[in-house]
């Protein structure tokens, strides 16, 4: 029996399981933390109770058309959310108000003001909120403890590249002159297959704003500090889905931050073809002291074999334990109400950094994060 | 027939002795330094016949016995010395670039003998690596270029604690992103530590470019120990990776291994001055010409300017202007 199956277990209520199923899978992969019940509004299309039925009956538990039904019902204690990126918010502002600890998916929201309005109910219940992220990748907590015990010195940059190696439907300049443009949410609900559908919903979202909160989060974490300004350049390089629907799948960000330290984040889904694992993600660190050059996949071990299909990544990655390391640091924070490793008020600074970063890259100009 | 070099600027002899033990009909007839010890030292080295107490004897006393000039380093008089060879028939090889765009544009104006040729820095263009990652661009294999990530660390006792982006850093690294573009920058934004200005920091500089392109360039001052380069090219077709960390080896000496990079030699010292050779020979313009130095520094310049204003720069066709 494990330590944390002495302490209190915390019931979860997965509100919409749309997109990332790794998120409930990693909160009911930790011992102290279980799955009660999967809960939506019942007005919701039928491709999104499709998904939700299937992960309640995946793991035993009741599906209900009612989030209010299901919060007062099934006696739980914070609410796990992975719907469509433009309900994130309200979703978990209905959960905070019902006195429910919130663990949302990524992006926190498509609009900074949805992520206000998160912000202040979550802080005026006293609930504790987890936006998810990779913060405790093996890399990241090496790196992290370096700064922490002051072995780089002064932090004066952070570089990040964050590039995903895969493809994105047909490449851009692929489409015929009488063809439509293609619909994002469609195409998005198509891509569940292989995973590669961060940006499910509604409005199109670059990948910038889909993925942007991994790199600035560990920009967040290891500097401390907030950004105060920035410069992007964003392009649709790769995808006609993309180019259609007038979003980046390649951006570059200076970020200029509090205290004089900059930094920079190179950021895309570069095509499969682009690297032989799930691509190049990197983290670069000048300290007054020492710098530091981290590979975010490592230890990872290489396997290759007779016959092994294209597609498998020949470098599979190795001790990650940020799915438990995140839900570890989830019920510290609500046993000794201490901070979570990203709430959702860095989560709104990290959304705040994004609208300014694709504000710049409409207008080429430096950008203030409100 | 074979090429005779004068050097003007000895303190890299060793190096470029190297890099002519590599190639055929080349050889350095006569050298000058500021040091007289130093022009002795490597006029013996290079086998050098002959040698000169300055630019001006070495062109006055010495010019029948040389085709062509380097300069290496930056030795004093860098424009008048390639001028004066430049009106004297000689070719010139100028290993680093001046990073002032006037001393550039006064040299695009000097006087010179039609088949003269002018070749300007563009070391970085030569180095094997990056040459290979030229080649996938040139060939099509990546597509078009759509973002370049270069890091560029040096420990502060290469560059001398009055590095800065003044000074020249980043220049290289500006030319070598004009060349994998084809393309002038339409964008241009620098960015630094707070600390850059002690030549403890780092600066940064980031480059829109026409079409959808783009360009992070940053430099950092490391507290001692070897350099450190790194490279990435994303293109619509495919990536090209140029990454010190990728090839680092390990030395085990007790405590946390040691990384050591292994050592590359002269290829791009050596690239540059083939390019230079087989440039004359073939009497064509050579890879790095004085209107792509023009280009570079100008794009440096801008960055400078964005520095000290704390603006980002947009090219208007005709200049860099700051966004109002």
């Amino acid at each position: 029996m494990g330590n944390g199956q002495s302490k209190k277990r915390f019931r979860a209520a997965v509100l919409s399981v749309v997109k990332h199923a790794y998120v409930p899978n990693g909160v009911a992969a930790h011992p102290r933390f279980e799955l009660a019940v999967v809960a939506d509004d019942a007005d919701q299309p039928d491709w999104v109770h499709q998904r939700n039925e299937a992960f309640a009956q995946q793991h035993n538990i009741p599906y209900v058309r009612d989030v209010a039904q299901a919060l007062a019902e099934y006696d739980v204690d914070l609410a796990v959310i992975s719907s469509e990126a433009e309900r994130h918010c309200d979703l978990g502002v209905r959960a905070a108000a019902a006195g429910l600890h919130v663990i949302l998916d990524k992006p926190l929201s498509t609009q900074l003001s949805e992520c206000d309005r998160l912000v202040a109910e979550v802080e005026a219940r006293g609930v504790k909120s987890l936006l998810w992220n990779r913060n405790f990748l093996p890399a990241l907590v090496q790196a992290r403890e370096l700064i922490e015990t002051g072995t780089l010195g002064q932090l004066q940059a952070i570089h990040v590249d964050f590039y995903f190696a895969k493809d994105a439907g047909p490449p851009r300049g692929s489409r015929g002159p009488d063809d439509p443009p293609i619909n994002w949410l469609e195409s998005l609900i198509a891509a569940h297959v292989d995973g590669s559908d961060g940006g499910v919903g509604n409005k199109p979202m670059g990948e910038l704003e889909i993925e942007g909160i991994y790199p600035l989060a560990y920009i967040r974490m290891l500097s401390g500090v907030e950004v105060e300004k920035v410069f992007a350049r964003t392009a649709a390089h790769f995808h006609q889905r993309n180019v259609d629907n007038q979003v980046d799948d390649l951006a570059t960000v200076t970020l200029q931050m509090q205290g004089g330290l900059i930094g920079s984040l190179c950021i895309g889904r570069i095509g499969a073809a682009s690297h032989p694992d799930i691509g190049e993600i990197k983290l670069h660190v000048v300290g007054s002291a020492g710098s530091l050059v981290i590979s975010e996949a490592r230890p990872e071990v290489a396997i290759y074999y007779r016959g092994q299909a294209s597609q498998e990544f020949r470098h599979r990655r190795i001790a990650g334990e940020n799915d438990f390391l995140l839900m570890e640091n989830f019920a510290q924070a609500i046993d000794q109400n201490g901070p979570t490793i990203l709430d959702v008020r860095g989560g709104r600074q990290i959304a705040a950094t994004v609208t300014a970063a694709l504000e710049s890259g409409q207008n080429g100009q430096l950008v203030s994060v409100s | 027939m074979p090429l005779r070099l004068a050097l003007f600027g000895c303190n890299q002899a060793s190096q470029w002795s190297d890099c002519l033990q590599r190639l055929n009909d080349v050889s350095v007839t006569a050298v000058t330094d500021i040091d007289p010890e130093v022009t002795k030292v490597a006029a013996k080295l290079l086998g050098s016949e002959t040698h000169a107490a300055s630019f001006d004897q070495l062109l006055a006393e010495t010019g029948d016995t040389w085709d062509a000039l380097l300069v290496s380093g930056e030795p004093t008089n860098t424009l008048a010395a390639t001028a004066a060879a430049l009106a004297a028939g000689k070719h010139v090889l100028l290993d680093r670039p001046p990073c002032e765009e006037g001393v550039l544009t006064a040299l695009a104006s000097a006087p010179a003998n039609n088949n003269t040729q002018l070749m300007i820095g563009g070391s970085l263009r030569y180095a094997p690596a990056l040459s290979a990652v030229h080649q996938s661009v040139a060939s099509g294999q990546i597509g078009d270029p759509g973002l370049l990530r270069i890091h560029r660390w040096a420990p502060t006792a290469q560059r001398g604690p009055a590095a800065s982006l003044e000074s020249g850093l980043l220049l290289d690294e500006i030319d070598l992103a004009l060349w994998l573009f084809d393309q002038v920058p339409s964008h241009v934004l620098a960015s630094s530590s707070a600390a850059s200005h002690t030549g403890q920091g780092c600066v940064q500089i980031h480059l829109g470019f026409p079409e959808n392109g783009m360009a992070l360039l940053d430099w950092g001052a490391l507290v001692q120990g070897a350099g450190y380069f790194s490279l990435s090219l994303i293109g619509s077709q495919g990536a090209a990776y140029a990454d010190d960390h990728h090839n680092t080896q390990l030395l085990f000496q007790g405590g946390a291994p040691a990384g050591l990079n292994t050592a590359g030699g002269t290829g791009d010292r050596l690239g540059q001055l083939r390019e230079f050779v087989t440039a004359i020979a073939e009497e064509r313009s050579p890879g790095s010409a004085i209107s792509q130095a023009c280009t570079a520094t100008r794009v440096h310049q801008a960055a400078c300017n964005s520095l000290t204003t704390g603006q980002a720069f947009r090219w208007t066709g005709e200049a860099y202007q700051a966004f109002d």
